[in-house]
């Protein structure tokens, strides 16, 4: 065979225009040729490839159209034991028919030769009887109808069963989304109640008619999360956006906020857009039992975390901590912070006590324009504490 | 030869994964037609109705035409051979023959005009300008594709000819008043063209 003889007819058979004998040996061909497929290939993808880019409209509501045709077409090729539990055995049950028809005459037959009117009598009375027609078996074949029908069910059922799957599916999500959507309400609600804990404990900081001027937020954790470099608990970002007001407490109607609990203290308002604290007196409603629990879940927790507060304007600062460990005996927690690492720590003093190591106090040094970047809190030895943090460190920020 | 589980594990490397996809779903349509069926015709149906209308522009056919393809589709999956070409590509054949049958039946076919016989010899180059058309090839224009455009206009009028309208090699030579051989040349040609087309838009396109 030429190379143009085989081009040739490679272009009449990828324009489809090859037949009979001609087709299938070219097919043969093709088929013990890697060559002549692959420029079959390239041909073919030249003349249709660009067409695959022609993207008309959406037309979901011819399928249903096509997929009864191709069930009816499935269910007329498959063999009835593959064709599954809905085609039914046609054969067997004309056969049965037949069978029961049968027995009917009979039975009929019997009756009245029991009332004993005889044979010719039974014969001439019931004329059609001894003429009965019994189906045949070989004429159990479903009509196009029927098969129509059959197929469509098998459809309905095949697609039920998909439905069925799906709605399985989407149970088992749905039950997974309402597990985590409970996790993330009990999260929302302790962070709430902390906030709630938070607020109680800071607003008596602020002058309600000042504001908030310039102010610095640090973090604290053990020496274990830090140089094992664990998650911060989010400290900063919480009491810098309470503080600020932007978003969280802002977004609380005040008359919907319960708390702060701590007597004398204030709630927080903000007006939309408006920077800064703008707290307010409020009555105390005369329960700490919000305050009391979120510092009891704070508590529970058991990881030692804290933050502090420094404003500026006041020179003094907030120190928050929850589950500062214990000094070991024969020493004391002690407070130390200072301006930049250049600087040397400033003792600032020893810790009053902590009911389970967690509680809230107000310090200050004796430094004039004062901003804290980092803050220690150690374990120094009982009235003996040097100009410099020498002892276990017990928190560190940030 | 059917697309086997193991045929699948060895597609051909230039598969793209969307070719993947329908290379399975052809290959599924035997055990969930429902399902395959309905992811088939959601990831082709608007390619093929596009495609369509290249053919055929009258609303009622171009939906019986796309039905039968679904269901011929159907019919023919277990002979789909990934080493023939692209799944959209083998579901276009089958379209464009049944596109070709219902312009056949409606004796629809192109006839172009009658003077293009009359052209004198040498002349062939150009016969094809748009001047000439007819307002049923103008309106054949509309769909055409842009590769087309992009041919000889000899070499896009003998294509046309072939591939949208279905007529043999001595059929257009007849229409044209060309020689055999120069049909033939020129359809090869065209065939050719069209495949360089083809890769420069594909390479555009990553």
């Amino acid at each position: 065979m030429s190379k143009s003889d085989s081009s040739e007819r490679l272009t009449l058979y990828v324009l489809d225009e090859l037949e009979g004998e001609e087709r299938r040996e070219f097919e043969a061909e093709l088929a013990a040729s890697p060559e002549l497929r692959e420029r079959f290939r390239e041909l073919q993808e030249g003349l249709y490839g660009s067409s695959r880019h022609l993207a008309a409209e959406s037309r979901p509501e011819l399928l249903d159209g096509i997929l009864d045709k191709v069930l009816v077409s499935t269910s007329s090729v498959r063999h009835p034991k593959e064709a599954g539990a809905l085609v039914l055995p046609w054969g067997r049950i004309m056969g049965l028919a037949a069978l029961l028809m049968l027995f009917l005459n009979l039975f009929l037959l019997t009756l009245l030769n029991l009332k004993g009117s005889g044979e010719g009598v039974v014969a001439e009375e019931t004329p059609g009887l001894a003429e009965s027609p019994v189906p045949s078996v070989t004429e159990s074949v479903p009509s196009p109808e029927e098969t129509a029908l059959l197929a469509r069910m098998q459809r309905l059922s095949s697609e039920l069963e998909e439905k069925e799957a799906r709605l399985g599916q989407l149970q088992s999500i749905g039950q997974e989304l309402a597990a985590e959507n409970e996790r993330v309400k009990e999260h929302n609600a302790a962070w709430e109640r902390e906030y709630t804990r938070l607020a109680a404990r800071m607003l008596p900081f602020f002058d309600a008619d000042k504001g908030l001027s310039r102010f610095t937020v640090i973090e604290m954790m053990d020496l274990q999360a830090y140089e094992q470099n664990l998650p911060r608990m989010g400290f900063t970002d919480l009491a810098g956006r309470f503080l600020t007001g932007g978003e969280n407490i802002a977004g609380v109607d005040p008359d919907a906020f319960v708390g702060p609990v701590f007597e004398g203290a204030g709630t927080v308002s903000a007006e939309p857009g408006e920077a800064g604290l703008n707290p307010f007196a409020r009555p105390s409603t005369g329960s700490s039992e919000a305050a009391d629990a979120a510092q009891q879940e704070a508590v529970a927790s058991g990881r030692p975390a804290g933050f502090t507060v420094w404003r500026d304007d006041e020179q003094k600062g907030f120190l928050d901590l929850y589950n500062l460990p214990s000094a070991a005996e024969g020493t004391q927690p002690y407070l130390w912070v200072r301006s930049s690492d250049l600087d040397p720590y400033v003792a600032v003093g020893q810790l009053p006590e902590l009911e389970n190591g967690t509680g809230s106090f107000f310090y200050s040094v004796e430094e004039e324009n004062f901003t804290p970047s980092e803050i220690l809190i150690t374990a120094e030895p009982l009235e003996q504490v040097g100009d410099i943090p020498s002892g276990d460190i017990l928190l560190r920020g940030p | 030869m059917p697309v086997s589980d193991t045929q699948l594990m060895r597609l051909p490397p230039e598969f793209s994964p969307e070719d993947r996809q329908a290379s399975r779903l052809l290959a599924d349509l035997k055990t969930r037609p429902s399902q395959a069926m309905r992811e088939l015709y959601g990831l082709y149906q608007p390619a093929l109705l596009g495609f369509i209308r290249q053919f055929v522009h009258e609303d009622g056919a171009v939906e019986e035409i796309l039905q039968d393809a679904f269901i011929r589709i159907h019919e023919r999956s277990p002979s789909y051979d990934p080493e023939l070409g692209r799944p959209f590509t083998w579901m276009a054949t089958i379209t464009r023959r049944l596109c070709i049958d219902w312009l056949r039946k409606h004796q629809r076919r192109l006839h172009l005009v009658e003077n293009l016989r009359e052209q004198p010899e040498g002349g062939t180059d150009q016969i094809a300008t748009h001047d000439e058309w007819n307002a049923h090839e103008q309106l054949e224009a509309q769909w055409m594709r842009e590769d087309f455009r992009q041919l000889e206009p000899v070499q896009r009028r003998v294509l046309q000819l072939a591939f949208y309208q279905g007529l043999s090699h001595k059929e257009i030579a007849l229409e044209l008043g060309f020689p055999l051989g120069t049909v033939k040349s020129h359809l090869r040609r065209g065939l050719v063209e069209l495949r360089r087309l083809y890769l420069e838009s594909e390479d555009v396109q990553k």
